[in-house]
């Protein structure tokens, strides 16, 4: 069993198959050898640690992540399975969490997952629904503006 | 995350919600699962997004989301520009025509040339040895040579040919004589924007023996011009000429005198390699060193593909029983892709991916089963880039790949186009129209005359249930009641509907299967693939093919059997007139009656003032411009002539006007609203 300590100071106690999908934990083991410290995660709170090892857990027996440089299927993003849909299923502001906590802890799967709904938030809507949805302010100068636009007029067609 | 992106993530200001935590690297993977629209959009939401949205890790992640891990290293400059591509031309084979039509008749084909930056197919005929050039797009003319020496002059035997040098847009073909000697070098160059075709001088007969196979290699930057030539023989030998001036350079002999099939080059001119049914011979030229490299096959089988690297010493090799690479001649060590599940039946390189030496190829295969496979050539242990399986109904006749489609053609005559990434049918298309039939030799007129003697009345009732066409029963009366011969036979059963008028009387009796083979082989292409594939086994003949020759264009296919070139185009513009107004409509209907009343209008002056022959000359003009304007716009309707398209337009829009405007929008068939467009866009001027 594999210690885990959320950046609120909770422990979970994992099994190293769930632990080790994470990248990072598993350089960690490799690098440090198992101990009975508890692996700090400074960058994860106890709400999202859990909500990753759920993840992990449920997806223990898969095989490895392909990052295969000739992985032939192409990876698109509405061939998300049915659990990591319900899954991954939250609020915007855990579901950012998941998306950093899995990049600082290199899940590449959940990362994906993580990339692949957002994506499908950002999926064929306009740049203003996009900056009110993710409240993003419009920083570009008024020169820049028409600028775009010079360089867009043919888009807005399409 | 390194400190710069932190850094960046804060200097874009604190206005970033739920993103401003999120470091550039995870953003552009968001984006990357984007489409192009979507990434588009994206990079007018701030200027963080527009950085990361335009950056080419973004467009790289959309390209493999898109479409797929590319096998291979990009065609475009950029990322972006890679999927731009690669979608638009997607699209262009989506919305292309889905059908295969006639180009003017070339005369002998035996070998299909497209490349994938031009927009003209090269068709090289040995028999009459002629080279036509056409317009990949209407099949128009645009140049030709040959047949070499003049009509009726002596051109000895018939000729067998390599064909190279296509990566840098030029062909060259030698043209060698059934006697094994090089007889001419045909080589077609760009001078500005318009291709020339040019013949080298004949080279002096060299050798007395029968021409195997031939084989050459591009001259792109190679200190000799077009480089070498070369050709194997029966009694393995290969013959290396300079190809411009024909001077024989190299003579190489195989031990144990095997029959040499095919030659290919790799490296410029710095290998040469030939195959027999049992081995590869590789020499390298600077010292003539040999390599004999057997083919680890269970059977002799005649090689299907031998293609040189044009960039590294390796060779690509394949046969009925599988394919190889040889990836140093000088040590002789072949590696196996995966044993096909079917015999092979052809097999294709694709250099549009090898730039350079370092970049991928891809090796098209298909097989007896109607699959084919697409494999990154450069690795033989990984997996196939895609397999289609049992994609043909028949055996696979020819392979081609493109830039962004691989096409592949049963010997049914079914093409099928598919995407190499994604590997999803981006076209399907019958090429069955036009010539007569497959370009193998049982088709040929000498085979035909040998099967005319047969008896009339038992062929008359084969042919009439085999043959669809509007001809064959009112041949199959001329039949019962004379019976045709020699020319006669297949003029009456070509289409022509009329009745022969020649009775042979020497006219034998022989098999009857052979007589409606011959009719089939005379008449189109569907009986007499159907006809041939009955009777073949009883001939000892090859399976028939409707399809020999098989090339890709960006947007296209360039289909060729015995007689013509058959070309798909892909207009680039949408075919359907947007929806009108009951407004628009009735403008544009009254401009189309103006258009033609101006016309007339027009004609009759120009007639009057200049005369008859100038009021024509001014006609041709604007029929020209009217054509030209149908093909820039919409891509030429296919399958008809120049004169006819053009015919067709003006009658198209004389109707338009006759008819009300409501009509005029709905009840129009494709190529009615292609000439009613065509009227609204010059109403637009």
């Amino acid at each position: 069993m594999i210690k885990l300590q959320s950046s609120d100071g909770k422990t979970f106690e994992v099994e190293r198959s769930v632990a080790i999908q994470s990248i990072l934990i598993k350089n960690l083991l490799e690098d440090l050898g198992e101990s009975e410290n508890p692996i700090p995660l400074p960058n994860v709170t106890a709400k999202v640690l859990e909500k990753i090892i759920e993840y992990c857990d449920h997806h223990k027996d898969d095989p490895p992540f392909l990052v295969d440089e000739y992985d032939e299927t192409p990876k698109r993003s509405d061939d998300i399975i049915p659990w990591d849909e319900k899954f991954i299923t939250v609020d915007q502001e855990l579901l950012f969490e998941i998306l950093l906590a899995s990049n600082y802890m290199d899940i590449k799967p959940l990362l994906d997952l993580g990339c692949k709904t957002v994506a499908n938030m950002i999926r064929n809507k306009s740049a203003e629904e996009i900056r009110k949805m993710f409240n993003i302010t419009d920083d570009f100068t008024e020169e820049e503006k028409a600028q775009i636009k010079k360089e867009n007029e043919w888009a807005e067609v399409h | 995350m390194s400190a710069d992106t932190h850094h960046t993530a804060e200097e874009d200001g604190q206005a970033q919600g739920a993103f401003a935590a999120v470091p550039d690297e995870v953003l552009a993977l968001v984006l990357g699962s984007l489409d192009a629209s979507g990434l588009r959009r994206a990079a007018l939401v701030s200027r963080r997004w527009r950085r990361v949205a335009t950056s080419e890790s973004s467009w790289r992640h959309a390209v493999q989301r898109n479409l797929g891990r590319l096998p291979f290293e990009r065609l475009a400059a950029s990322w972006r520009g890679e999927l731009d591509q690669r979608q638009q031309h997607r699209r262009a084979w989506r919305r292309g025509q889905r059908r295969i039509g006639v180009s003017a008749r070339t005369g002998t084909v035996d070998h299909v040339v497209a490349p994938h930056d031009a927009p003209w197919v090269l068709a090289l005929g040995c028999g009459a040895v002629t080279a036509t050039q056409l317009h990949a797009a209407t099949g128009r003319l645009l140049g030709r040579v040959g047949p070499l020496g003049g009509r009726g002059s002596a051109v000895a035997g018939r000729a067998d040919m390599a064909t190279w040098g296509l990566q840098d847009g030029r062909c060259v073909c030698a043209l060698l004589t059934a006697a094994g000697a090089l007889r001419s070098v045909v080589w077609l160059r760009e001078a500005g924007h318009v291709p020339v075709l040019c013949v080298a001088g004949s080279g002096d007969a060299l050798g007395q023996r029968r021409v195997g196979g031939t084989g050459g290699t591009g001259g792109t930057g190679a200190p000799r011009g077009y480089g070498l030539v070369a050709a194997g023989d029966a009694r393995g030998v290969v013959r290396v000429w300079r190809a411009e001036s024909g001077q024989p350079e190299h003579v190489l002999r195989a031990p144990g005198e095997p029959p040499l099939l095919r030659v290919g080059w790799a490296l410029g001119d710095g290998w040469v390699a030939a195959a027999s049914a049992r081995a590869l011979y590789v020499w390298r030229l600077a010292d003539g060193h040999l390599r004999h490299v057997p083919l680890p096959q269970p059977a002799p089988a005649a090689p299907l593909l031998l293609a040189g690297d044009p960039h590294a010493p390796r060779f690509f090799a394949a046969t009925a029983h599988g394919a190889w690479r040889l990836a140093a001649p000088g040590d002789g060590a072949l590696e196996a892709y995966a044993a096909p599940a079917a015999p092979l039946t052809c097999a294709a390189l694709d250099l549009h991916h090898a730039a350079d030496a370092a970049t991928a190829r891809l090796l098209c295969l298909g097989d007896a089963r109607g699959a084919v496979t697409v494999l990154a050539a450069d690795a033989p242990p990984r997996p196939a880039v895609h397999v289609w399986r049992g994609v043909h109904g028949t055996a696979v006749a020819a392979v081609a790949a493109g830039a962004t489609a691989v096409a592949s053609a049963g010997r049914d005559g079914c093409v099928r186009v598919h995407d190499v990434l994604r590997g999803d049918l981006l076209a399907g298309m019958w090429a069955r129209a036009g010539g007569r039939g497959a370009a193998h030799a049982p088709w040929s007129r000498a085979v035909l005359a040998d099967l005319h003697r047969t008896p009339h009345v038992r062929l008359a009732v084969i042919a009439a249930q085999l043959m669809a066409r509007r001809s064959a029963a009112q041949w199959a009366a001329a039949v019962a009641a004379g019976g045709p011969a020699g020319d006669s036979l297949d003029r009456g059963i070509g289409g022509s509907g009329e009745p022969a008028e020649r009775w042979d009387e020497e006219a034998e009796a022989a098999d009857a299967e052979a007589a409606a083979a011959a009719a089939g082989a005379a008449g189109d292409g569907v009986a007499g693939f159907f006809a041939w594939a009955q009777v073949a086994p009883a001939l000892r003949m090859p399976f028939p093919s409707l399809v020999a020759h098989l090339a890709v264009a960006p947007a296209g296919v360039c289909v060729a059997n015995a007689t013509h070139v058959l070309l798909s185009s892909a207009p680039q513009q949408p075919q359907q007139p947007p929806a009108l107004s009951a407004g628009r409509q009735k403008k544009a209907v009254r401009a189309a009656r103006r258009e033609v009343a101006a016309r007339e209008e027009v004609r009759e002056e120009v007639a009057r003032a200049r005369g008859e022959e100038a009021g024509r000359r001014q006609e041709r003009v604007e029929r020209a411009r009217v054509w030209e304007r149908v093909e820039r716009e919409f891509g030429a309707p296919m399958g008809l002539a120049e004169d006819e398209q053009v015919q067709y337009a003006l009658w198209l829009s004389s109707r338009a006007s006759a008819s009300s405007p409501s009509q005029a929008a709905h009840e129009m068939t494709e190529d009615e609203q292609l000439a009613y467009a065509l009227l609204l866009s010059q109403d637009e001027q």
